[in-house]
């Protein structure tokens, strides 16, 4: 098992640049999502970490061995890495146990070994039983397993795992991210998670690395990612976020439309530069217009105090999901108590309480 | 030396043709084996134990007769037959002498322009065949550097259909009737050397008016003058011009509805040629084989299949002869531009 | 990139400062490097001695750009191309539009008798172009064709033909009905190996079947239709019986049929046949890149490791009507044409028409016993054209490898090269194998070698489009997979690629045999009295006009052929089986199961 470090990592296609110079480790034993909505370079990431792609420029290292740069690559099948696919690429023509010894049949292990190693990986995703069936007589999260069972079985240094469960129905999902965790923290692989679904990688990462755009927006923990978000790509893509769009009036200032609203400021732009203040909807308050601000409104430290009028309001049991419009063409979200009855049309104010909000500079 | 050698074994050949002739006429295989046993040409050929035809005269079938005959006679010689159209042997033989290849020993083709072309880049070996004395007069003593020799005749004539033709067209005059407009099937001279003969020969005798006239006659024009008899028998034409004569008459024989006239003003004649190569690899072999081109034996297959013989002494099948139907030969010196020029004029009036 | 700490890696001493293995691994260079050399030897230079022929004079053997003038300025070679150009297309647009709804109807549906329907359709396959000809002569010539005689019993005797084979429609029609078999088995090699999923997904919108085909069954189909299309094209431009019958007695020259004057012709100009077909190439030239365009920006990649378990699609009360549509092929192009063959292939003289005196087994007889040559013929045809094919289809399928997974920079080139060959009519091709086997380094003149190599050449281009056809179908993450558990790129392509393109490199390995075993031109100048082969044994009874013979010896060809496919047939079995134990063994692409 290694670490890996990605210094400066470059990749063009023709014109196009995927990758516009990326830094990241991954400490050894770690699992790291790499988390960005589709065409963000993730999945570029992975091929280059597997070997299939040369970078333009900048290195790869596993621990300290270089294992890409723009000279040339060190081919996949050296590099004990194991990679899991969106669509499995469980081999049709092979049985789950064929597939699974493959990797193993490779390193010429004496029988004994492989038949052991064979066995264990099956145990590992419960597949014991389905050993000698074909991929076309399997469930879509049954192949997903034989997929991880062969990368697993190999014992790689590190595992590459692509998408694995975007193919897999809601209720699977969810369970085979507990069991991908579970796995991990069984074995304690280097792993490299690849994913668009946030809760996905919130679940199962140790950190997070958010990418957008072939740049790298932000490398952390989940909590840290959550909470504070290096900009307001981060802070919209992680959770349900309002993002008000606006210029910067100095230090902890955003002009907002015609209003100016106050915030811990983490954008480090200056004054008149593009920031956004985001606020998640579940710190937004609401109170009915010309009231004064609830006892909940009014509960802890200062807020910006926006009015406006409701433009929706959905009933979600635990809460209620109300978009408010606050004039200058936005909207602003709030997530509040069910019991309360906003209806369309209604006239409110939204309290944002100024610890809750952020002001962030645009992604990088 | 070499050419001592050569002069004796020529001397010696004749002798032993001359022996073969007065041994009886109706000589049996064993005195002729028995015969041959003494050849000294034989005892050369079967040291070099082997002999590459390549031969475009001649269907398949009559020059594996032929070639059979060859080995019984002469055993010990393994025979190499590879039968081709005429002019795709040349282009090859052709390309083997340009890239150094010796392969062929013998050539046997329908063009006499191959054996004037090859034998003024020097690639033939002179060989005087002394049975070629049993040959029609008038097709002995081809070349007078004895480069080359007749090795098949071929007549070019008229076929049709019997049971829908009480009356056949006597002449190449009489295709040119009313009554054979869209009758006639024809080969393409482009595709076919007899059919170009002929259409040589035809503007020697007629003039390009023949021509422009059998051209408004509508004819089939097929590619080999053999697909004039296939059209014949399928029914799609009753008459065939430039028809090959030898093969119509195997067809009637093997009892298709099909027979063949000789034209009063001329059935064309084309001799087929045959040289031995300058590189041989086994030229004692082919002398040797090109001697018994005019055996009796051959011609007596030669008969069997139709074909015009090689000798004054066997008769064609059927009694028919030279001497009995009226025939004409493209002769001179510059026929490859001849042939050019009709093909081309072919093109403008009959297509 | 302030957020992200980049400790730069430690310079322990010992650390390569290039990757391990920069270079490229010893084996890749092996294999590109015999792959490279047999190109080379196989197509680079006999095609490259045509192409010096064509710079040079027939008569003077002088550097020239004369021919190519001529072809330029000469009316009477203008034409031909013309000519072959219509005949082409229309033989394109026939063979891709009978060839891939067929595909459609044996491959997804449950037509009845959809196997065997394949395999008449393969057995149109099996028949020389010009034995096609032949019986279509007998079945539709305007005079004496049966089909028109039976047309005057019904309208009348005074009524005209219906049918003239004799003529560019006639010419069409059989090229194309001869060439259907090319896409027909492209196309449904491809068909059976596509995901169900995707057109059920079109089902669930309520399209309905036909629909679903055209809209999205066909067009997820796109490169194996596009790649039988430009083959189907070729074929019309470079079959040379079909027009020579059926066009010649009508006056419309095509490019064969000159190529062929040019030959038979004294002096023969071979020099000027080589130019001749340089614009053949250059049309030819033109559909690659277009096809390029086409494919270039979709993906087609429709086998992933998500695997499915073969569904048909029901066509309801369509079946029975689809069957009697997809009969039609399979009449057209063999029972009629092999039916009028047969008759006379039994008959002792076949001017005398049908009695039973008549009727004799004679001609096989002479075929098979009373012909020396034929034995030989026979045995040389099977051993040459199963190593022409093996080798074939090995080197094609590896440089559609190549290509397609783009393992070489320049892998393109490659792909080029091996496409060339097709293009260039038979007749010339055999001149430039004449040229560049008969010298050193590699004198191969009068061996079987020879003719090996040149089959296996001229047939290259079915063999690379075709295995690239199957390599689409063939997602690169299955290698890939293979390749992150530590197989090297041979060994993921041997143990993961071949297998799975099992059923469908054996389809491809009759798509190049069948048409060796007839091939005819290639042959002509490689041939010698040792190395015939049956086509030119039956094109020299055809020369030799013994239609009994040709027929008999047709027949026989087929059904040699055939027996072949079926003798073949555990073996696909084996290797789709594999495949899933659930799924019926016709992947195969050509092959009943």
């Amino acid at each position: 098992m290694s670490g890996i470090r990605i210094k400066n990592l470059r990749k063009s296609f023709g014109s196009y640049t995927a990758l516009h110079g990326i830094d990241l480790q991954v400490p050894n034993g770690t699992l790291l999502a790499l988390l960005g909505p589709s065409g963000c370079g993730k999945s570029t990431t992975l091929q280059l970490l597997a070997g299939f792609e040369t970078p333009t420029d900048g290195e790869i290292w596993a621990d300290d061995v270089l294992l890409s740069s723009s000279r040339g690559v060190l081919p996949p099948e050296k590099r004990g890495i194991s990679l899991v696919f969106q669509n499995y690429a469980v081999w049709p023509h092979k049985t789950v146990a064929e597939n699974v010894a493959f990797g193993l049949a490779i390193r010429r292990l004496p029988k004994a070994e492989l038949v052991e190693r064979l066995d264990r990986a099956l145990r590992t995703v419960r597949l014991e039983a389905l050993r000698d069936r074909y991929p076309s007589e399997l469930s879509g999260g049954q192949q997903q397993r034989v997929a991880l069972a062969r990368a697993l079985a190999v014992e790689p240094r590190i595992l590459l795992l692509d998408e694995p469960l975007s193919n897999l129905d809601a209720h699977l999902r969810e369970e085979m991210r507990f069991e991908i965790r579970q796995v991990h923290d069984l074995l304690g692989i280097t792993t490299v998670y690849v994913t668009h679904d946030q809760s996905e990688a919130l679940v199962t990462a140790d950190r997070i690395a958010v990418m957008k755009s072939g740049h790298l927006q932000q490398l952390g923990s989940p909590e840290d990612i959550f909470e504070r978000p290096s900009n307001a790509f981060v802070a919209t893509f992680i959770g349900a976020n309002n993002e008000l769009a606006g210029r910067s009036e100095g230090q902890g200032a955003i002009r907002v439309g015609d209003r100016v609203l106050t915030a811990p400021d983490r954008s480090g732009a200056a004054r008149g530069a593009p920031v956004s203040l985001c606020v998640r909807p579940s710190q937004v308050r609401l109170s009915e217009a010309g009231q004064e601000a609830g006892q909940e409104a009014g509960a802890g430290g200062p807020c910006n105090v926006l009015p406006g009028v409701i433009l929706r309001s959905a009933y979600l049991g635990e809460y209620r999901d109300v978009l408010v419009d606050i004039g200058n063409d936005q909207t602003l979200r709030a997530f509040v108590p069910p019991v309360r009855s906003y209806g369309p049309g209604m006239a409110v104010t939204a309290h944002c309480p100024v610890e809750a909000c952020q002001i962030l500079g645009p992604a990088a | 030396m070499m050419e001592f050698s050569r002069r004796r074994l020529l001397q010696t050949g004749g002798l032993v043709g001359t022996a073969l002739l007065s041994s009886g006429l109706a000589g049996t295989a064993f005195s002729r084996i028995a015969a041959a046993a003494d050849d000294p040409l034989y005892a050369a050929a079967k040291k070099e134990g082997a002999l590459t035809l390549y031969w475009g005269s001649y269907e398949q079938q009559t020059m594996e007769a032929i070639r059979d005959a060859f080995k019984a006679t002469y055993p010990g010689i393994e025979v190499n037959l590879l039968r081709q159209a005429s002019q795709t042997v040349y282009t090859r033989l052709r390309m083997e002498l340009q890239g150094g290849v010796n392969e062929c020993d013998s050539l046997g083709t329908t063009n006499l322009l191959h054996y004037t072309e090859l034998k003024k880049v020097g690639a033939l070996a002179p060989f005087e065949p002394a049975d070629a004395v049993n040959l029609p007069d008038a097709f002995r003593g081809l070349d007078p550097d004895k480069m080359y020799h007749v090795g098949a005749i071929s007549l070019t004539s008229i076929n049709y259909a019997p049971g829908k033709v009480p009356t056949p067209p006597a002449s190449w005059q009489a295709l040119l009737e009313d009554q054979w407009h869209g009758k006639i099937t024809t080969g393409s001279p482009a595709f076919s050397g007899d059919v170009a003969n002929w259409v040589v020969a035809i503007r020697r005798k007629y003039g390009d008016d023949f021509l422009r006239a059998f051209g408004k006659q509508k004819p089939k024009v097929g590619q080999s003058n053999v697909d004039t008899v296939t059209d014949i028998l399928a029914g799609e034409r009753v008459v065939g011009s430039g028809a090959p004569f030898s093969y119509t008459l195997t067809q009637k024989a093997a009892g298709n509805p099909i027979d063949v006239v000789a034209p009063s003003d001329d059935a064309i004649l084309n001799l087929g040629v045959t040289g031995i190569l300058a590189k041989a690899p086994h030229p004692n072999a082919a002398r040797l084989f090109t001697n018994f081109l005019y055996s009796k034996e051959v011609s007596l297959i030669l008969q069997k299949n139709y074909w015009p013989t090689l000798r004054k002494d066997v008769a064609w099948a059927e009694g028919r002869s030279l001497d009995k139907l009226k025939w004409t030969r493209n002769t001179g010196d510059d026929l490859g531009p001849e042939v050019a020029e009709g093909i081309a004029k072919w093109k403008e009036y009959v297509r | 990139m302030g957020v992200i700490s980049t400790e730069s890696p430690g310079r322990t001493p010992g650390v390569a400062a290039r990757p391990a293995t920069a270079r490229v691994p010893l084996v890749k260079a092996v294999a590109v490097g015999i792959v490279a050399l047999l190109l080379l030897l196989l197509v680079v230079q006999p095609f490259g001695w045509v192409l010096y022929n064509s710079f040079h004079d027939d008569v003077s053997g002088a550097w020239t750009l004369g021919n190519y003038a001529r072809i330029v300025q000469s009316a009477d070679l203008f034409e031909p191309l013309v000519n072959s150009l219509i005949l082409a297309v229309a033989t394109a647009v026939i063979a891709v539009g009978v060839g891939v709804p067929l595909a459609w109807l044996v491959s997804r549906t449950d037509m009845p008798f959809r196997r065997t329907i394949r395999v008449l359709t393969l057995t149109a396959f099996v028949t020389p172009s010009f034995i096609g000809a032949t019986g279509w002569i007998l079945l539709a010539a305007p005079n004496s064709g049966w089909l028109n005689a039976l047309w005057r019993i019904i309208a009348g005797a005074e009524a005209g033909p219906l049918l003239n084979i004799y003529s560019m429609a006639g010419a069409i029609f059989i090229c194309g009905l001869y060439t259907v078999p090319y896409s027909f088995t492209m196309v449904s090699s491809a068909l059976d190996e596509m995901a169900v999923e995707l057109e059920d997904a079109a089902t669930t919108l309520g399209s309905g079947t036909l629909r679903t085909m055209l809209s999205i069954t066909i067009p997820l189909a796109t490169p194996a239709v596009i790649a039988s299309f430009i083959l189907s094209f070729i074929q019309g431009l470079t079959l040379f019986g079909v027009p020579a019958f059926l066009l010649t007695p009508t006056g419309i020259p095509v490019v064969t049929t000159k190529l062929a004057e040019f030959y038979q012709q004294f002096p023969p100009e071979i020099f000027l046949a080589a130019a001749y077909c340089m614009p053949l190439l250059l049309v030819t030239a033109m559909l690659f890149r277009m096809r390029r365009r086409i494919l270039g920006r979709k993906q087609y990649v429709t086998i992933s490791g998500k695997t499915r378990a073969g569904r048909l699609i029901r066509l309801g009360g369509a079946r029975w009507p689809a069957f009697f549509a997809a009969l039609l092929m399979p009449l057209f192009s063999v029972f009629l044409p092999y039916a009028a063959l047969l008759l006379v292939s039994l008959t002792r003289a076949w001017g005398q028409g049908l009695t039973w005196e008549n009727l004799s087994l004679h001609w096989y007889w002479w075929a098979l016993f009373g012909n020396s040559e034929t034995s030989t013929a026979i045995v040389n045809s099977l051993v040459y054209s199963t190593l022409g094919a093996t080798l074939c289809v090995a080197l094609g399928t590896v440089v559609a490898y190549f290509v397609e997974r783009r393992v070489v920079p320049g892998a393109g080139i490659l792909g080029a090269v091996a496409t060339v060959p097709i293009i260039v009519p038979g007749i010339v091709l055999s001149v430039g194998f004449f040229a560049a086997y008969t010298r050193a380094p590699l004198n191969l003149y009068g061996t079987p070698m020879l003719l090996i190599a040149a089959f296996a050449a001229t047939f290259l281009p079915i063999a690379y489009a075709h295995g690239g056809a199957i390599l689409k179908g063939i997602g690169p993450e299955l290698e890939r997979a293979a390749r992150s558990l530590g197989a090297g790129e041979g060994k993921a392509f041997l143990s993961i690629t071949v297998p799975l393109m099992g059923g469908g490199l054996v389809s491809g390995w009759f798509l190049v045999f069948i048409p060796i075993i007839r091939e005819l031109s290639v042959a002509v100048f490689l041939i010698t009295p040792k190395t015939n082969v049956m086509t030119t044994l039956i094109y020299n009874a055809k020369d030799g006009g013994n239609y009994e013979a040709v027929c008999a010896m047709s027949v026989l060809l087929l059904l040699l052929t055939l027996l072949l496919v079926a003798a073949a047939r555990p073996l696909t079995r084996l290797l789709s089986a594999r495949r899933t134990s659930r799924k019926a063994a016709d992947t195969a692409g050509v092959f009943p199961a």
